[in-house]
């Protein structure tokens, strides 16, 4: 039992690990990694179509003819 | 003349905390949109030859490398096939290729550097100090060589269509499931900057933004002065690329965030169409600068934004140093679960043996899951700062700011 406990034990230790340190490393070594902000340049989105819950047939023609039309 | 004193013919440089010119012989100062181009210094202006056709073509190391004459001393300067301005390397002076400014067409606005050399290595040394994996040799670096490079930009407006299925989970009781959601919609995109360089790469100017263009003024070639220039030399094909770029990455982000009903929203699918406004766009030099240091025999090349401060670039980091803290951690996190885990297993064995060993191995599942993302996510952040070091080592940038005279 001690051993199933070890090994969960050192995935999520060094798994949690891993990620802090790639945490840190990105705020001390990535420096201004990013891009303006999409509200520096838009307003926004004015949506025409919005679908919730589409169903399987519904995502594979989404949009179809909207890009189109111009 | 541009670029001389009208009390004492001393040389003018842009001095960016006065936003003024200021003389280094008496230290007169004047503004900028006083000293304009004369028609007179235009047709002085002289004719820049191509290297390969003075020696001989087959030369690889003339491609692409003009002669100008300097109009100060009368020196050879070696420029590249975009620059529009540069120093002389005899008597240090700013020459201005007019006839290349003229011909191509004309900047538009300029962004005045207001940060000045000194401030600029300052802002690199202030971010490095806080890196905590940053190497001390690299904290305290010698900068190779500092300069002031307008960068030449295409300022836009487009108009983009899209529509984009969003998949996220969804929980209902016990279970998750994935959900779709279509959104399909247009925007409008105001004064979006595009870097019009074809030597320096869209991923390292695009990091420079925000540039505040509100401040931008009529541009002058006497802002020039003391400073590095390019011409744009990029087609409306590249320039609708950028834009379609930037535009569909900006479309995502808010139909993500438009999506609040399911977790760990992501793009399913897209299709998206931008149209650039090509007649009501902007030419404009927007200011930076390229601070380079040689770490290990690699050199970097350090980009500040000439306007605000911000400042760019990957650094090498202490492998040592953050493997050695990684696995102590990793160790320290190890115990800490184990004992917790140790408490916990034997009540969670029991209550499955009980009634559902299905619950017991949906945890373990579901533990498992969670180490891997840890893992990934940890993973994918440490490629992204090695993408970003590659970037600053990139010959390209390298080459962008230091094959130049002076
Ligand atoms: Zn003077
Ligand atoms: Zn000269």
């Amino acid at each position: 039992m001690d051993i199933l406990a070890f090994i969960i034990a050192a995935g999520l230790g060094f798994g949690l690990s891993c990620f802090l340190f790639a945490v840190l490393l990105t705020r001390s070594n990535d420096i201004g990694n990013n891009v303006g902000e999409a509200s520096r340049y838009t307003v926004g989105i004015e949506y025409d179509i919005i679908t919730n819950n589409l169903s399987d047939a519904e995502v594979k023609s989404f949009g179809r003819g909207y890009i189109t039309e111009a | 003349m541009i670029g001389r004193c009208r009390n004492c013919t001393g040389q003018l440089t842009f001095d960016p905390a006065k936003q003024m010119l200021v003389c280094g012989n008496c230290g007169g100062t004047f503004a900028p949109a006083d000293y304009g181009v004369s028609e007179q210094e235009l047709l002085w202006d002289t004719k820049v030859e191509s290297l390969s056709d003075i020696y001989g073509t087959d030369a690889p190391g003339y491609i692409d490398s003009y002669v100008y004459v300097c109009k100060s001393c009368g020196g050879e300067i070696i420029i590249n096939g975009t620059e529009a301005s540069t120093r002389c390397l005899y008597c240090g002076n700013t020459a201005v290729v007019f006839s290349r400014i003229a011909k191509q067409k004309r900047p538009g606005y300029i962004l005045p550097f207001k940060l000045s050399s000194g401030d600029a290595v300052e802002a690199v040394r202030g971010r490095f100090s806080k890196g905590f994996f940053i190497p001390k040799s690299i904290r305290n670096f010698t900068p190779d060589d500092v300069r002031g490079i307008y960068i030449p930009y295409w300022v836009v407006n487009c108009f983009h269509k899209g529509s984009a299925v969003v998949s996220g989970s969804v929980r209902r009781g016990k279970r998750t499931s994935t959900v779709y959601f279509g959104r399909a919609g247009h925007m409008n995109i105001t004064g979006l900057p595009l870097d019009a360089s074809r030597m320096l790469s869209d991923d390292s100017s695009s990091r420079l933004e925000p540039y505040d263009l509100s401040e931008m003024t009529s541009f002058e070639e006497s802002y020039l002065l003391g400073f590095y220039s390019n011409i744009s030399d990029i087609n409306y094909g590249n320039l609708k690329g950028a834009a379609s770029k930037r535009a569909d990455a900006y479309f995502d982000e808010l139909v993500l965030k438009s999506v609040h009903d399911a977790s760990s929203p992501c793009i399913h699918s897209e299709s998206h169409v931008t149209t650039v406004n090509f007649t009501n766009m902007k030419y404009a030099m927007l200011p930076a600068w390229f601070v380079t240091y040689t770490h290990n025999g690699i050199h970097n090349t350090v980009v500040v934004n000439g306007q605000t401060g911000k400042v760019v670039c990957g650094v090498p980091w202490n492998k040592t140093l953050f493997f050695l803290l990684m696995t102590v951690s990793g160790i320290a996190f190890t115990g800490l679960f184990f004992l917790i885990l140790r408490q916990m297993i034997p009540f969670l064995i029991d209550f499955g043996s009980g009634k559902s060993t299905t619950a017991c191995s949906y945890l373990l599942a579901a533990v498992a899951a969670g180490t891997i993302a840890l893992f990934s996510y940890g993973i994918s952040r440490i490629r992204r700062v090695m993408k970003s070091i590659d970037l600053t080592q990139a010959v390209s940038i390298f080459n962008f700011a230091g094959r130049r005279q002076g």
